[in-house]
């Protein structure tokens, strides 16, 4: 895992950069990618079936500094999905920590695995509330109603 | 026990296979099906058949007591993968007076932060939308001695009740909108979902593209489809033209059949909406 002093420098450190990316191409939004880094500002990348479009915006560095620390006490070997069962639906999140552009680390964990673990719901949470900001609410969950 | 991957040739009846149960004569097929049978048994055999009382006595005999469903379904996952993709079709049926009510108890456990109005607005949406996919839509039969005369029918009705004991589902209730499962819904999310989400409780399987399951791994694979598919990519292909698909109807049936001790098939039909309202 890569050390919480390192992801807890995200925002300061230029380069540190990281990407949750939550779903699958073929359902629901698709696989909808946060990349949030010190330079670029937040990237948000849909892909939906063979389609792709992207969303930037500048994120506040009190919200990239929240998602780094969120990250950090994320304890990957607790969450990584095991030999067991999951259900239909459940979608992959997958995490990825890069340094300089080369990723260090990487991880793929199940979205239900949130109800269980407080830290990957933090991450998840910071994940849609900044995919929210960055795409005007059109994503990760639409704008329609119930 | 492994579940029956969906047949890529059953693609939605024309109109022609659909079987009308509001019109009486059309149980054993019409005039000219009656005379037709006439012709092949006999008048006494005929009149044995259509007598209403001694098929009400048949009915009665096929009576059943309620059954619980209780079925391992899973989806070959790629053997790279340490995780599998399975869960249990629980629900109870009950054959009786020409139906075969399917009902899932569901126990919802909200979150700390879900309201009371939440919570009601939730149970009201969900019973009526899985009811308006799933109820009515097709007709369960046995085939008889000789097929569409002595078949024994049952037309599917399809219940969800909330309940707080004795449940077959908890499902944990979590506010604003997320990624529904099985197990885990969202007030917010569209009802549609959830009754997606309860077909798979039923039995039914996923029908969109996803890489690392088997069936379904890519656009060509044989478990996807693209028909306008309440199992499918709804979302993608529009949510007002998801429907059900004979074959989950087919499904349906043979998940039944299993639990009941029968060998049982399905048709789409077309009936009034006294089904849908549970």
């Amino acid at each position: 895992m890569v050390g919480g002093d390192l992801l807890s420098a995200l925002g300061d450190d230029p380069s540190i950069a990281v990407e949750v990316a939550v779903g699958h191409e073929g359902w629901r939004y698709g696989e909808i990618t946060l990349a949030v880094g010190a330079e670029t500002g937040a990237l948000v990348r849909q892909r939906r079936t063979g389609e792709e479009r992207e969303w930037r915006a500048p994120l506040e560095p009190a919200r990239v500094r929240a998602l780094g620390r969120r990250l950090a006490d994320l304890d990957l070997a607790e969450t990584a999905p095991g030999s067991g069962a999951r259900d239909p639906d459940d979608e992959p999140v997958r995490l990825t920590f890069r340094r300089d552009g080369t990723p260090v680390e990487q991880a793929l964990v199940r979205h239900s695995r949130r109800f269980d673990d407080p830290s990957l719901d933090a991450v998840l949470e910071e994940w849609q509330q900044s995919v929210v900001h960055v795409t005007g609410g059109e994503l990760p969950y639409g704008l329609d109603e119930a | 026990m492994k579940a029956t991957e969906p047949e890529k040739s059953e693609q939605a009846q024309p109109e022609a296979d659909r079987l009308d149960v509001t019109e009486p004569n059309a149980a054993f097929g019409g005039a000219a099906r009656m005379l037709a049978l006439n012709q092949a048994v006999g008048n006494r055999a005929l009149a044995r058949l259509v007598d209403p009382v001694s098929r009400a006595r048949s009915a009665r005999l096929l009576q059943r007591a309620a059954v619980q469903v209780n079925e391992y379904v899973t989806e070959k996952t790629d053997e790279s993968r340490l995780e599998s993709v399975n869960w249990r079709a629980r629900y109870q049926v009950e054959l009786s007076d020409g139906r075969c009510t399917a009902t899932i108890k569901v126990k919802l456990n909200p979150d700390a932060g879900v309201t009371e109005d939440e919570v009601k607005k939730v149970k009201a949406a969900v019973p009526p939308k899985f009811a308006g996919y799933f109820s009515g839509r097709f007709m369960l039969y046995e085939p008889g001695w000789i097929e569409d005369f002595w078949d024994d029918k049952w037309v599917l009705v399809a219940k969800v009740e909330f309940v707080d004991a004795n449940e077959h589902l908890t499902v944990a209730l979590h506010k604003g909108k997320g990624a529904d499962n099985r197990q885990n819904w969202y007030v917010d999310t569209p009802s549609i979902t959830k009754a997606h989400e309860l077909g798979h409780q039923l039995g039914l399987l996923d029908e969109y593209v996803e890489a690392g399951v088997v069936p379904r791994k890519d656009a060509s694979a044989p478990g996807v489809f693209t028909d306008n598919s309440i199992m499918g990519d709804y979302y993608k292909e529009g949510v007002d033209k998801a429907d059900v698909k004979l074959r989950h109807g087919t499904r349906l049936a043979q998940v039944i059949g299993r639990a009941v001790g029968k060998t049982l098939k399905a048709k789409m039909i077309t009936v009034s909406q006294e089904y849908v309202k549970t």
